[in-house]
């Protein structure tokens, strides 16, 4: 009767601290994008080193494949683990017509959306009819598909050992060798690679925004919320569902197809259950059902571990590298502080990273309409 | 049959290998009126609705004999969304808001299968609020926020959104305090004024008997009497029956 996954403030429990009008909290929130867009324009020039810019790529990447997920599990209630396996359908198709084919990234790239949209559209019909914990495992079937056609197929997948991924070239230009202008490096690999893989995630951000306002949006949360009464009101239910997996699989393609690209080179073995698993997480942590969440969510994912083992370094105590005798290492103590660091949060705010960031906002408010 | 804005015929619904839930109803809405569905607590009476509204398979129940036509159109073979196409809307038992979306947007999912373009669509809310003006000032909260009465106007709202011939109510005054449900009552009243014909299935009887012109009682899948509201409210055994089991504010509101 339920839908798998519901964000959590569902209950009808009045919350006077979560329930201001709308408009209240897109002003909040219309400062914080604003911010976060010049934050990003900016990044570049900060002088981060090569190791910090690299992790923000992965998680501008990162954060395109969250909103897929967001789409489907935020936004429609649909639990998928097959994520990694559409992700691994856009990485390949883009290769192909890159390299191969030698195509172009604007035709790549919208190319590896469409394979992989059309294949979630193909699969949609099976898990539509299926709910909950089954759909999970239905999700789960699809990775161990794909992976066996990735490592028989070795025409397309070059077979364990990997291929080349699709270059992205703007005039004539490998972006992995910078930006060149006159003979002069007007922008390094790292620098170019950022504005472009955030300009994809900008796009992808706002066809998620449009989707979420439209008709198709609405019917989305109405069907993850209450899908009987969706149903009587006469919202397609199991169409509102398969157009949701079509455009997860879809932003799940794109999310491949830039990771494989940024990465040069990639294998049949990445496209694994647990990189399904890490998308589930991210919009967890950040808030499942909100756009804001998906990226938040992305960053945390991608840049947490990163920091903390770079802290670890100025612990006492503590090696940089794996030790026989099998000691504290700085990756174990990585996983351990960041999975702690996760159970916190959620115990904290289960709402996700969201809500949490727009607590002082609310709190700032609340003080300054208390003066009055 | 064609007068009716809803006929039912002959209706018999199982769920699964159990016993059948309803056996052999016949029930008619005419045009314009109210009609009131009563019945103690497991008779049928959601089983009828959703066998009206086209949710049955939702619910693992299947009809084994029977038809069901809104304004003459036989809707038995069609899709919960082909009839609201054709007019029929329903407001669920316990209410059922889409406790995410605002009240904007709970009521603007409610005209779903109109396509309403946008002066339409605020056309019609303005309409359909008109009978609920406390939603007006609730317009950009979440509907999850709203308490028990604002929800039931909100899930009538929604309902009307599509601008119905027929309306199905499931207990509509379940669960509210008693000034509310006379506001609920009202609004009702007032729906069906203006000129849609609504099935009022409620344990409330002497709120449903208030406002109908012809009641129908239920029991165990079957009806086991009908007659016109006066007549039924007139009757002893009816009265010690339902009347008696209502809660005591909703006796003393028709006097
Ligand atoms: N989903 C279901 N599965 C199996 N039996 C059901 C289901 N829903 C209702 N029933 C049974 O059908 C009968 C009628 O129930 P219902 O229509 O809900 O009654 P009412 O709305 O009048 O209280 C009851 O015996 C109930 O147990
Ligand atoms: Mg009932």
């Amino acid at each position: 009767m339920t839908t798998t996954v519901s964000a959590p403030p569902t209950g009808s429990a009045p919350q006077p601290e979560v329930a201001p009008a709308r408009r209240r909290r897109v002003r909040a929130g219309t400062i914080g994008l604003v911010a976060w867009l010049l934050g990003m324009v900016l990044v570049p020039w900060l002088g981060i080193s090569d190791l910090w810019m690299g992790v923000g790529i992965f998680a501008i990447i990162a954060a395109v494949g969250a909103l897929g997920i967001q789409v489907i599990m935020g936004f429609t209630g649909q639990i998928s683990l097959g994520h990694s396996a559409f992700m691994a359908i856009g990485a390949y198709s883009s290769a192909w017509l890159g390299v191969e084919q030698e195509q172009p990234f604007w035709v790549w790239l919208p190319a590896a959306a469409l394979v992989a949209g059309l294949a979630g559209a193909l699969f949609a019909p099976i898990a539509v009819r299926i709910r909950g914990l089954y759909l999970a495992v239905g999700t789960i079937a699809l990775v161990f598909i794909g992976a066996y056609v990735w490592e028989t197929w070795t025409t397309v997948s070059g077979g364990a050992g990997g291929r080349l991924a699709a270059p992205v070239e703007i005039n004539g230009q490998d972006l992995l060798d910078g930006y060149w202008s006159g003979g002069t490096q007007v922008m390094t690999l790292f620098q170019a690679w950022w504005y472009f893989a955030f300009a994809v995630l900008l796009v992808v951000m706002v066809l998620t925004w449009n989707i979420r306002r439209s008709r198709l949006g609405r019917s989305m949360l109405a069907v993850r919320d209450r899908d009987l009464a969706a149903g009587v009101v006469g919202i397609p239910v199991t169409q509102t569902k398969t157009v949701a997996f079509a455009i997860s699989s879809a932003f799940a393609g794109v999310s491949g197809a830039l990771l494989t690209a940024y990465m040069g080179y990639f294998t049949p073995g990445q496209w694994s259950l647990m990189l399904s698993i890490d998308f589930i997480a991210m919009v967890v942590i950040g808030g499942l059902g909100t756009i804001t969440g998906a990226v938040l969510g992305a960053f945390f994912f991608r840049a947490v571990p990163e920091v903390v083992n770079w802290l670890s370094a100025y612990l006492p105590g503590i090696s940089q590298d794996a030790k026989v005798d099998g000691g504290v290492t700085a990756p174990l103590l990585s996983q351990f502080v960041y999975g702690l660091l996760i159970v916190v949060i959620l115990i904290f705010e289960p709402r996700g990273l969201n809500q949490l960031c727009r607590k002082p906002f609310r709190w700032i408010q609340q003080r300054r309409e208390g003066a009055r | 049959m064609s007068d009716c804005a809803l006929a039912v015929h002959d209706l018999s619904v199982r769920y699964g290998a159990a016993a059948t839930a309803l056996d052999g109803l016949t029930l008619e809405v005419p045009r314009g009126e109210i009609v009131a569905l009563l019945g103690p607590n497991g008779a049928g009476k959601s089983t009828l609705m959703r066998a009206v509204s086209g949710l049955l398979p939702v619910h693992g129940g299947s009809l084994t004999s029977g038809r069901v036509e809104v304004l003459g159109t036989d809707v038995t073979r069609l899709r919960p969304s082909g009839r609201v196409r054709v007019g029929l809307a329903q407001a669920l038992e316990g209410r059922q808001v889409f406790p995410e979306l605002t009240v904007a947007e709970n009521l603007a999912a409610g005209g779903y299968v109109r396509r309403y373009r946008k002066a339409e669509a605020r056309e019609v809310r303005e309409r359909v609020l008109h009978h609920f003006p406390r939603l007006q000032d609730l317009m950009d909260r979440q509907a999850g926020y709203l308490s028990g009465g604002e929800q039931q106007m909100l899930a009538i709202g929604r309902a009307m959104m599509s601008q119905p011939s027929v309306l199905l109510l499931d207990e509509p005054s379940l669960g509210l305090a008693p000034k509310i449900v006379e506001t609920v009552r009202d609004v009702i009243l007032d729906i069906n004024r203006e000129g849609t014909s609504i099935l009022l299935v409620e344990q409330n009887a002497a709120m449903a008997l208030s406002i109908a012109q012809h009641g129908y009682i239920l029991e165990g899948g079957r009806v086991v009497r009908e007659g016109s509201a006066a007549e039924l409210r007139a009757d002893d055994d009816i009265v010690s029956l339902y009347l008696g089991v209502a809660p005591v504010e909703g006796a003393g509101q028709h006097g």
